[in-house]
């Protein structure tokens, strides 16, 4: 299957028939864009259905609101924050971020290089999905997208206190996830070759 | 939105994994997205096909007005030509003598105007003698016409308005004569006709010179040349010097009423009332490449 048509070469030029209203362009931009738009859906939203919907609110505002998209940075960085923001109109909707669970901090680091190596995407996709929304968003906000507490506090309309410890939680429980599949693993290859 | 100098290894790992991953949406989703963009964005939507109605509105009426055109074009060929093979057919003998005596009555009169001048001319001038004097010529005028009526032939003389008109319509369409086929004619145009005609005959030169096109003018000389009259040249000079102008905007009339004039540039080469056709055929064909052009 053919997933990009070969249109507009350039992203200006694509960017200018979208501001035209262009069904194509919209067409084109849909093609190229919405895996990488629907998996930063997912990794806000963790259920697969509502992100899908998430992202096609998503696309609806990139296409009216591309007037309103400057050529000074990226079309593509100015999409994931369109999405981005789409998500946490969905998660503010549920009240997420408010919810605290109780974590039994293992104190003991995962093996990152393995992690690296051997985990794919989807799995570390799957430990995130399981976060609590509120750590989930800051996770994903903080280490993901790359902003501060501060910008976080304010997206969110929460204290910059509650974003650092909703961080460090969702640190704790995203090690200890990596920590139970590191050992599975290893309990897996141990198996194997005593076998 | 800043980098964080330090990242924490668990973040560094995330970022890189998830930062650029892709997901496949399900096929049903941009269909979704259309749906949606359908209920909410009508007047986007709206101009695409708009444009495509409107060069297609173009289209059909350009279409229709050739049609119309072509259809009346064919219509108005037999009918005059019909009129003309009846003309001919019933007043030929009457039409040509009536030509030639009408044309006997010009030159006569003409020798007779002239004999007038030369005899105001030749009284002395005084200004109540000289209105006596017109009247007199006048009175002469009249006296001395009778004579010259008469020794004309009698039929011809007494020819009704009627008749002149069915006589001055029968040489115009002349070219057309042997090509025309003969097909139910339609009193309709005759009709239409008729009004351009009856403007008019108070000018008895401008009568005579619709005869004279190639085929009539040698049809009279014939007769003139019967019964003795050798000035047959004569309405043909004072059709080109005091007509031109009123019989070609009476030649465009008819031409328009004909629907020639929208089909066939004008034979006396007016830029005006030619290429009307041409000139649509040239704004489409425009449109039809700005089009190609910005779909490219």
């Amino acid at each position: 299957m053919l997933r990009i048509i070969p249109f507009y070469p350039t992203e200006a030029k694509l960017v200018t028939a979208l501001k035209r209203g262009e069904a194509r362009a919209q067409k084109v931009v849909y093609e190229r864009y919405s895996g990488k738009m629907l998996a930063i859906c997912v990794r806000y939203v963790a259920n697969r259905a509502d992100a899908e919907e998430v992202m096609i609110d998503g696309f609806m505002r990139i296409y009216e609101k591309i007037d309103q998209f400057r050529e000074e940075g990226s079309f593509e960085g100015w999409m994931k924050r369109v999405m981005v923001t789409e998500s946490l109109m969905f998660l503010r909707k549920k009240k997420a971020w408010r919810q605290e669970i109780p974590i039994e901090d293992m104190g003991v680091e995962p093996d990152y290089h393995w992690a690296e190596t051997s985990l794919e995407s989807e799995d570390l996709m799957r430990l995130v999905n399981q976060l609590p929304d509120g750590y989930r968003t800051v996770f994903n906000l903080y280490a993901i997208e790359g902003y501060s507490h501060a910008e976080i506090a304010e997206m969110l309309k929460i204290s910059e206190g509650t974003s650092k410890s909703q961080l460090s939680r969702a640190r704790t429980l995203l090690q200890v996830g990596l920590k139970k599949i590191q050992e599975y693993h290893y309990e897996e290859a141990y198996r194997k070759t005593a076998n | 939105m800043k980098k964080h100098t330090e990242k924490q290894p668990i973040d560094d790992l995330f970022a890189r994994k998830l930062g650029d991953m892709s997901i496949t949406p399900g096929p049903k989703s941009w269909d979704e997205l259309q749906n949606r963009m359908g209920r909410e964005q009508n007047p986007r939507i709206v101009p695409v096909w708009y444009r495509y109605a409107a060069a297609a509105a173009c289209l059909v009426l350009v279409g229709g007005i050739g049609w119309k055109v072509y259809q009346t074009s064919e219509s108005a060929k037999p009918t005059t030509a019909v009129l003309a093979n009846a003309g001919n057919d019933s007043n030929k003998a009457g039409s040509r003598k009536a030509e030639a005596g009408r044309i006997e009555n010009l030159t006569t009169a003409d020798t007779v105007r002239q004999q007038m001048a030369q005899v105001a001319t030749e009284v002395p001038a005084s200004a109540p003698e000289n209105i006596g004097t017109i009247q007199k010529v006048k009175a002469r005028q009249q006296q001395e016409k009778i004579p010259v009526d008469a020794p004309g032939p009698s039929p011809v003389t007494s020819q009704t308005p009627e008749e002149e008109r069915m006589v001055a319509r029968i040489p115009a369409p002349t070219e057309k004569l042997p090509v025309a086929p003969i097909e139910a004619p339609k009193p309709v145009v005759a009709e239409s006709l008729k009004p351009g005609l009856r403007e008019e005959p108070s000018e008895r030169k401008l009568v005579v010179m619709i005869n004279t096109p190639v085929l009539a003018t040698s049809k009279a000389s014939e007769v003139a040349g019967a019964i003795g009259v050798e000035s047959v040249n004569k309405p043909e000079t004072i059709e080109e010097e005091g007509l031109s102008k009123a019989s070609k905007l009476f030649k465009k009339l008819k031409r328009i009423k004909n629907g020639e004039a929208l089909a066939y540039k004008g034979e006396t080469g007016d830029e005006e009332d030619s290429g009307l056709i041409s000139r649509l055929y040239g704004n489409v064909r425009q449109s039809l490449e700005t089009k190609k052009d910005s779909k490219q």
